[in-house]
């Protein structure tokens, strides 16, 4: 396993996820051991099936592991209950999707603003800074029907830094994106994890994607099958699928 | 399953009330032509003379003439008022026949053998060989029970247009031979003509008849659609017929809204399976059929048990209300009519509800819906924020649901107005129970304020009517002439009640329709404000009172011309009002202390009421009394069936209210699953969540109340006027508690309607759901 600089701001033991019982039981993660230190930039790599959005759910504390103990920024997440989980959920990690999920009666502020009130940051300033450091501070007042693909996704990644977690969860975020606007939304991404402390999980089965980060780590069948350091990870901008 | 309900509700509502309808409509029918009802029922003049002249008009079948008396009648020591209705000796009229339900026909052998109404007969246990007390010419006469009948005249005891609601023991109705009758004495007696018209009478006829009644003699000709008990019935009945249009719309409506929310939704979700059909071949014709059929589907398979239900409920209401009434004959026929007409009406609406989704679902081009991405519109700031720009510094979670109202406007308005609907539903019925509650007090606690009304056998001088009526606890007294009188005035002519009172009287408030009191004057008339439209009269106009109506009653002279000073807005009959001085001289009697036989009543404060009208019963001179609080308990009597239907109204209202809040709540929910999964995945708790949904509903519930209660306020005020007429005033009157009743009932059905919703939040699996796309 690859150590990361700095401490473990997450960490997996023995972790096991199964869906069903018996016969049909499907095991998606199968004795998942992983530390992943503050600041560094993940990419957790694998086929379909793999168990690399189950991981990610787990970490984030959507799913709950079957087996195995979960701790992120020092907090044991079996320990949680669900207001518990949402609280963590509100406080600790931030998610960016595929598919955007803005709500399409907002502005991108008012978008951003949203889930900052729910962090307890009433301040439109916050938001405001939120969206330019994506590149958005000029379409503030725009609804997500008048955004591109790409602007959308950099409004839901505004959305999810600007209650400053120390942990950002990305699933397939270019997944529904031209490479062109995936290289952009990349971009953002490395910019808001570097010099911040945060950790960053990027869950992509775009093997190419993996090249502008600190760490790949992949999955095959549940299990980590490799885990290693990028000596000089590639500037998004360079990046082709 | 709701929108089903609120469809099968619609269509059995429609089957039950226009059978009922019909089966009511057909009852009466069947029972006046068995019985051969008059078309005409001509007072006053001679009736030989009136007959004669009838008898000479094409298109009258049948004839005939009696003697008719209101008189008091005594059963054991209870008085009451009375009619007498004459009959040929052997009780086999030609017109306005009886039907004996028990018992035997008159007996020419047995002259002082009486028929009695059953009313009357069963408020006083009264059977065949009883005996009862008529005031005659020569004082108490003694009549035996020879059988209990039903009147096609009496179906509904009405007294006269203005009495239509008397207590069953205060007045009861006899029939005997003529000579029975025409031995009453002679200021209580009228003659009357009836006439039967053919049934291939040609139109107008029915006015020829009455015309040509007045030009010989007659001082007023009654039609059979203005006899009281049968103007009280149909009254009721077209309640029903009404019904049977209303409640269809309303339910099949809310029904076809929440159905057409419904199929919008799903043409949504389906929108990739509709793109990949289309991009396979299948015809825009094929897409547009399949979403109909569901509407048509749903349609009928609401309408089926709908269709039963109706007839059933139809046969059950006809039964029980004919029962309740005491209607000898219930007519009660499966109409194939009816039941096809229900079973169609379904498969419309739905079809109706159905045909938007449809169109959109058949426009959609194969590219686009195989996206799967429906367009969610542009979003905007809503219309709420830009006229009060405060609302944008609620906090965002409030200000989301806010613009969530106008995101689906189609489903908001539709949403909106079936809640309108409701609201109707539910406002309507608590606004007729207002109403009649307003009016009923209106009547016996402002306007008549004796408690009693006294009718003594034999006439006494004004001035001592106190002594004739002093009794303990019996505080105030003061006569009251009450004279039959028609109104004419030119062409026009209204047969009614002149009731004399004293000036300055504090026995009656004459109250006009502004609400302001008016005092009577000597020379002048205070009418209903009902025939103000009906004489054409306005104040200072002046109006002839004809008192000659009952033959031999009053030697009366040429028709008395008086001033109107004003209208009244009574709730309750529409009678003429003057000064006692006035009557007097309208009746020709001898204006100095005049002699009356009314007098009115009022009892001590905490006086025991039974007792003091016991004891003015026990009064040698007393022939009847009527308790006004008789007649108004009687009246609150009625209000128990008022509040059992508001009460099944509010549930139809709310089921109604529900099935559509919980439909378009559902859609929302449905078509926001994403968002608000990811919002809990971004750390929303759900309770927030379900406070958002919440709120969304309560605003759009709440936006639907201000124009649904001014709809419903509208509808209500013409469903009372409908019902108006100089039978009854009823003026909406409804009480600011109902407006807050009715919101209330419909925010807590909205907030109990949007729970599954928002619970159904709390169960979505996030980590699936929030990867999903939105449609």
């Amino acid at each position: 396993m690859a150590e990361g600089p700095g401490r473990p701001l997450i960490r997996l033991t023995g972790v096991d996820k199964s869906y069903g019982s018996g016969s049909v039981a499907v095991h998606a993660l199968r004795d998942v051991s992983l530390e992943i230190g503050a600041g560094e930039f993940v990419v957790v790599l694998g086929p379909s099936g793999s168990g690399k959005t189950t991981l990610m759910d787990v970490v984030g504390g959507i799913e709950r592991p079957t087996g195995g103990t979960v701790e992120v920024a020092g907090r044991q997440l079996a320990a949680l209950d669900d207001a518990g989980l949402t609280e963590f959920r509100r406080q600790t990690v931030g998610f960016v999707f595929q598919f955007f999920n803005l709500i399409p009666t907002l502005t991108a502020l008012e978008n951003v603003q949203l889930v900052a009130e729910l962090a307890g940051n009433a301040d439109p300033d916050a938001s405001m800074a939120a969206l330019s450091a994506v590149g958005l501070g000029d379409r503030a007042d725009r609804f997500p029907a008048a955004l591109s693909g790409g602007e959308q996704q950099r409004v839901a990644i505004a959305r999810a830094v600007v209650k400053d977690p120390p942990v950002l969860l990305c699933d397939e975020p270019t997944g529904s994106l031209d490479l062109e606007t995936g290289r952009t939304v990349l971009t953002v991404l490395r910019a808001v994890s570097s010099g911040s402390g945060r950790v960053v999980m990027l869950v992509t089965h775009n093997s190419a994607i993996a090249t502008i980060a600190d760490r790949v780590v992949r999955l095959r069948s549940g299990r980590v099958a490799d885990d290693r350091r990028v000596a000089n990870p590639n500037s998004p901008e360079t990046v082709t699928w | 399953m709701l929108i089903g309900l609120t469809m099968a509700l619609g269509v059995a509502l429609f089957g039950a009330s226009f059978d009922s309808f019909q089966n009511l409509t057909a009852s009466y029918q069947r029972l006046y032509d068995d019985l051969v009802f008059a078309d005409l029922t001509v007072t006053g003049g001679s009736s030989s003379d009136v007959a004669a002249r009838l008898a000479q008009e094409p298109g009258v079948a049948a004839l005939a003439t009696r003697t008719v008396a209101d008189v008091p009648i005594a059963v054991g020591e209870h008085h009451l008022l009375g009619r007498v209705v004459g009959l040929p000796p052997d009780g086999n009229a030609t017109v306005d026949r009886v039907l004996v339900l028990r018992g035997a026909a008159l007996d020419p052998a047995r002259p002082d053998g009486v028929l009695v109404e059953q009313h009357m007969a069963a408020q006083f246990e009264l059977a065949p060989g009883d005996q009862i007390s008529v005031l005659g010419q020569s004082g108490w006469r003694t009549a035996t029970v020879l059988g209990v009948v039903a009147s096609p005249e009496y179906l509904w005891p009405a007294r006269s247009r203005q009495e239509v609601i008397v207590p069953f023991d205060q007045f009861g109705v006899i029939f005997a031979a003529e000579s029975f009758a025409a031995a009453s004495p002679p200021r209580t007696t009228r003659a009357e003509t009836l006439v039967r018209l053919a049934s291939d009478a040609a139109p107008g006829t029915l006015e020829r008849c009455a015309s040509a009644a007045i030009e010989a003699g007659a001082t007023s000709a009654m039609t059979q659609a203005e006899q009281p008990s049968n103007a009280a019935l149909q009254e009721d009945v077209s309640g029903f017929g009404e019904l049977s249009l209303a409640f269809p719309v309303m339910f099949l409506g809310a029904g076809a809204l929440a159905m057409s929310v419904l199929l919008g939704r799903l043409v949504a979700t389906h929108r990739a399976q509709i793109g990949i059909l289309r991009a396979v071949g299948c015809s825009r014709r094929s897409i547009l059929g399949h979403y109909l059929a569901v509407g048509v589907l749903v349609g009928l398979a609401a309408s089926l048990p709908g269709a039963l239900l109706g007839a059933l409920a139809a046969a059950l209401i006809t039964r029980v209300y004919t029962g309740v009434l005491s209607i000898p004959i219930a007519v009660i026929d499966v109409r194939f009519t009816t039941l096809a007409i229900a079973i169609v009406i379904g498969p419309v609406a739905g079809a109706l509800a159905a045909w938007g989704p449809a169109r959109r679902s058949a426009s959609m081009e194969p590219g686009e819906a195989m996206r799967g991405m429906a367009p969610v519109g542009h979003g905007g700031i809503s219309i709420v924020e830009r006229l009060f720009p405060a609302l944008r510094r609620l906090p965002m979670r409030w200000r989301a649901a806010l613009r969530g109202l106008f995101r689906n406007r189609r489903r908001s308005l539709s949403t909106m107005l079936g809640v309108a609907l409701a609201t109707s539903l539910i406002f309507v019925s608590w606004a007729l129970v207002d109403t009649v509650q307003i009016l009923l007090d209106r009547q016996f606690v402002r306007i008549a304020r004796q408690d009693a009304t006294v009718v003594l056998a034999q006439p006494v001088p004004a001035s001592q009517i106190a002594a004739a009526t002093a009794v303990d606890g019996v505080a105030a007294s003061e006569p009251q002439l009450v004279l039959p009188v028609t109104l004419v005035n030119g062409p026009r002519r209204y047969a009614t009640v002149l009731v004399g009172l004293l000036p300055g009287t504090t026995m009656h408030s004459l109250i006009d329709t502004g609400g302001r009191d008016i005092a009577l004057e000597e020379g002048s008339v205070v009418l209903g404000v009902a025939l103000s439209q009906r004489l054409a009269l306005s104040v200072g106009d002046r109006v002839e009172l004809d008192a000659s109506s009952a033959a031999g009653q009053i030697p009366g002279d040429d028709p008395t011309i008086v001033r109107v000073s004003g209208f009244v807005n009574e709730p309750l009959g529409t009678y003429a009002y003057a000064t006692l001085a006035t009557s007097v001289s309208v009746a020709g009697l001898p204006p100095a202390d005049p002699p009356v036989t009314e007098a009115l009543v009022r009892y001590r404060p905490g006086a025991d009421r039974q007792q003091v009208r016991d004891d003015l019963n026990a009064l040698p001179n007393v022939a009847a009394v009527v308790d006004s609080r008789a007649l108004y308990d009687v009246a609150q009597s009625f209000m128990g069936l008022f509040y059992a239907f508001v009460g099944v109204m509010l549930v139809l209202g709310g089921v109604m209210a529900f099935a559509l809040i919980f439909n378009t709540l559902s859609a929302n929910v449905t078509e926001r699953a994403v968002e608000l999964t990811a919002l809990r995945a971004q750390g929303m708790s759900q309770a927030t969540i379900g406070r958002l949904v919440s709120a969304e509903n309560l605003l759009l519930a709440g936006a639907a109340l201000v124009p649904g209660l001014i709809v419903a306020y509208i509808l209500a005020y013409e469903f009372m006027a409908s019902f108006s007429s100089d039978l009854f005033q009823f003026e909406l009157s409804v009480r600011p508690t109902t407006f807050i009743g009715t919101a209330v009932a419909i925010l807590v059905v909205a907030f109990l309607s949007g729970w599954p919703a928002v619970r159904a939040v709390g169960r979505l699996d996030v980590a699936r759901v929030v990867r999903e796309r939105s449609t």
